[in-house]
Formats: C-alpha cells, structure tokens, sequence
C-alpha cells in the first residue's frame, strides 16, 4: 500500500522540534514551565491550530497528519504536547463539533493563531475518574449564569486566556466557556508534581463568575453526555500519539546508549538480553504506532468504531510508553536515574499518559463492555453480522 | 416528513445492540424504549449515537437538536433524522 502524502507541516514540526524543543525539554522540566517563546513560535508556526478548518485561520490538515504532527511535538518533550492536547483537541475540536456559529466566529480564530490559549477545566478535588460529580456549580441569573468553584490539575491552566469549564445544576452537567478575564477568575500555579512540570498545572478558582448565555457550550445539562465526551474522545485521540511519541523518544535514548555504553569489553548492544529489551520495545512501538493510523483513517471514514478503537489505542499506547519508558531506565542502569538524562524525565512523563484522558482503568471498564457484546455468540436483532 | 426505511431502523438496532452495556438475554427493545433510563446504554453513547446518526445519514444535528431525548429512543432518533432529512432537503 502506497504510503500517504504528509502535510508538509508535519516535516515543519518534526524539524521544529529537534530544533527548538528536544534540546529544551529539561529546562521546562526544571523551569516548571514551557517557555512564552515557544509557544509563540508554534503559534507562528500555524502548530496550534493545524487541525482546525482554515476557515477560521486553521491548517485543515487531516487526522493522520495531526497524529503525525502531534508525535513530532511530543518526542521533543511531552509538556509541549500537551498544549496541543489541551488547546487544539480539547477545546479547539470540540468547538468545531459543538460550538454555536457565534462561539466559533469568536474565539476558533484566537484559538487557532494561537492568539488566546485555551485549556480545558473538568477535574476537581473530588472528581477525577467519576467526572461526572463535579461540585462547582453554575445558577441561572438574569441573562446569564454564575459559576463558583474550583478546577484542579488543569494543563495550561496558568497561563490560558479560555477556560472550558464544566458545571452543574442540581446535578445537571453543563459546559461554558469563560475567559480570564471575567471578574472572579483567578488562578494558582501547581508546581510541585512529579511529571507535567512544563504544563502550567493550575487550580482555577470561579468566584461568583458572571458568564453572558451566549458562552454555554452545548444545550444546558448537556455538557457532559455530549460536551465532555466529545471533548475527551479528541483528547484520547491525543493521548494515543502522545504514547507513540514518548515510546520512540524512549526507545530513542535506550538504543543511542547501548550503542556507545561497553561493559565486558564490549557494546551493551552487543548482549542478547540487552537485544531482547529492544526487540520489544521496537515491536510494541510499531503495533501502537500501527493502531494510532488505524484510529485516525477511522475518523477520516467517520467510521463509528473510531470512539471505541480510540480508547483502546490510547490504552494500549500509554501502557507502551511506561513499559518502554521503565526498559530505557534498566538500559541505562544508575544513569537511567540521574537528571543529566532524557530518560529519567521520560519515565515520569510515562506515567501521566496512564492517568490523563481517562486512566487506564477507566478504559479497561469502556473497552469490557465493548467486548461483553461484540464477542457475544447471539443474534442481532437488526440481523446477523459477520464480525471480523 | 423524509421517510426512514426498515433497514435504516435495521442498521440503528443493529448499533445500540452493538453497545449496550446490559448481560441480559431476556429484554425488551422496542421502537419506543428510552435505552437511557432502561439502562441499555450510559450516556456517554448519547455521543456516540450523534456521530453514528451523522455519519449513517449525511445530515447535521444542530445545537438545539443535541439533547437527550432525541436520543433516547429509536421512535425519537428517527423522528429526529427525518425531520432534519426533510430541512436539509427543503434548504
């Protein structure tokens, strides 16, 4: 099979990120923070909004070259990329798919020049993986609403101009987009973490938050049956490359090692056991590499199965990462653990993609039910189906 | 209103069957069943459901369609699909 033609802003990335972002990524690592510059060249650099329609200033550019452009970024350092999950997948796509024509007409063009940084505020204190029993709250007043309550672990909540921020009614979810500068908005930095230093982590707080009707996202007490679950499908979507990319970047440095490192007179490459742990790493690279295509021709099909592939991708890829990410350590042996190497922040950054979008727990359940019925020997009732 | 066909019913049983999240041998599923409150699907699917009709029958869902009950029955997916079958054909 013929392979496609990339985008050329796949190249520019791949490019831009050995240039500007690998040789960096330590730094944001260490300065809790990746750099105004950067994100500023990527702004310029058309990164930012490269998937969304060029009708609002976006790239147009397709899924697959997306998943492309996002493991470029991401082999560079993982707190760059996940600008892109938040800012561009999250809140970016999921306007395109749910926004009003107003909302789009608004802020798609600062979102997609990179003018305004979006981020995405659905996690609490009290409500990861159960998202569903948020505590901040939104009442209906004059023509309007007002929000109180606090967002946690939100990437690039520090620094972003959009907030996309979930609330609920008497336990109706709703989705709004609300903007820094509405009185009432304030932001704390969260800098002591283990991984996602360079991300901008924050604790958004709402207080008495005055939001005009026209900024609800989604039909009111819809925002998380459809606003949330939309948004979370283009964020594991994401999440999927992001696996791919900090696996190659792993597998990367175990293999640039064991080529140079001797012990018993020679190359640890040159050990079989050392060849194993590589052996495997390149075949799991390959298979998640292999399935992020699948799941991005299946959005370019509209193909319905993409939203389930889709966890099942991110599943598998994130696992992939801590996994290959943790062999790159053993490679590496006391070096691995030292901070004068890219895999000793490479192995913190693995285990984020295990929790993020949806931890792999919550996938197993997602992808348990999908397979409780598709691998279940009964008759539909529309008619049998030959399932491959 | 633009007529849904047999088939098409066929093909949206065929989904939800395809997802529901019941180990029952024995329910009910009729036109008229909410597959929301009989617990078939959660609603997390409501998404699922959007993308599937969009894609099944080339049409849009605007804003003000994307609410639950229209989802929440084949009666309502259908009636839904035809009513916006027929406007995007009249527009």
């Amino acid at each position: 099979m013929p392979k496609p033609t990339l985008h050329p802003l796949v190249a520019q990335a791949l490019e831009f990120s050995e240039a500007h972002i690998r040789p960096y990524a330590s730094q944001f690592d260490q300065d809790r923070g990746v750099s105004r510059e950067l994100i500023q060249q990527m702004a310029d650099a058309g990164f930012l909004g490269s998937i969304l329609p060029t009708e609002y200033g976006g790239q147009g550019i397709n899924p697959l070259d997306y998943g492309y452009l996002t493991q470029a970024i991401g082999k560079g350092c993982s707190s760059v990329r996940t600008l892109l999950t938040v800012h561009t997948s999250l809140v970016g796509e999921t306007l395109v798919k749910l926004g009003t024509p107003a909302q789009k007409d608004h802020y798609l063009p600062d979102i997609a020049s990179g003018r305004k940084i979006a981020c995405f505020a659905l996690s609490e204190p009290a409500a990861g993986s159960d998202a569903a029993s948020i505590l901040t709250s939104y009442q209906r007043q004059d023509d309007g609403f007002v929000i109180n309550g606090s967002k946690h672990w939100i990437s690039f909540g520090n620094i972003s101009d959009i907030f996309l921020v979930f609330a609920q009614c008497d336990g109706n979810i709703s989705a709004f987009l609300v903007e820094r500068d509405m009185p009432g908005v304030s932001t704390t930095a969260m800098t002591n973490v283990m991984a996602g230093r360079g991300s901008h982590l924050a604790k958004i707080k709402f207080d008495h938050v005055k939001v005009p009707k026209e900024n609800l996202v989604g039909r009111l007490g819809m925002g998380f049956s459809f606003v949330a679950n939309t948004a979370l499908f283009y964020g594991r979507y994401s999440i999927a490359w992001a696996g791919c990319a900090l696996a190659q970047a792993a597998l990367e440095e175990m293999v640039s090692y064991a080529r140079s490192r001797e012990q018993f007179s020679v190359k640890i490459a040159q050990h079989q056991l050392v060849q194993g742990i590589i052996a495997d790493a390149v075949t799991q690279l390959h298979v998640g590499r292999n399935t992020c295509e699948k799941i991005a021709q299946m959005r370019i099909d509209n193909d319905d199965d993409a939203v389930t592939e889709t966890n099942i991708a991110k599943l598998f890829t994130s696992r992939m990462a801590m996994q290959i990410a943790t062999q790159a350590v053993q490679i590496l042996g006391a070096n691995g653990f030292s901070e004068d190497y890219p895999v000793e922040r490479l192995f913190r950054e693995a285990k984020v993609l295990e929790v993020i979008e949806g931890s792999s727990q919550i996938q197993q359940q997602m992808i348990a039910q999908h397979g409780l019925t598709k691998y279940f020997r009964k008759p539909l009732k529309g008619g049998s189906e030959c399932r491959v | 209103m633009s007529e849904i066909t047999q088939e098409d019913r066929d093909k949206l049983y065929r989904f939800i069957e395809s997802n529901m999240t019941i180990y029952d041998d024995d329910i009910e599923f009729i036109d008229s069943t909410n597959i929301f409150t009989s617990g078939f699907v959660s609603s997390i699917f409501a998404m699922r459901l959007l993308n599937f009709l969009e894609s099944e029958f080339s049409i849009t869902v605007p804003d003000e369609d994307i609410v639950i009950p229209n989802f929440s029955s084949v009666n309502n997916m259908c009636e839904m699909v035809s009513r916006l079958k027929m406007t995007e054909a009249h527009a």
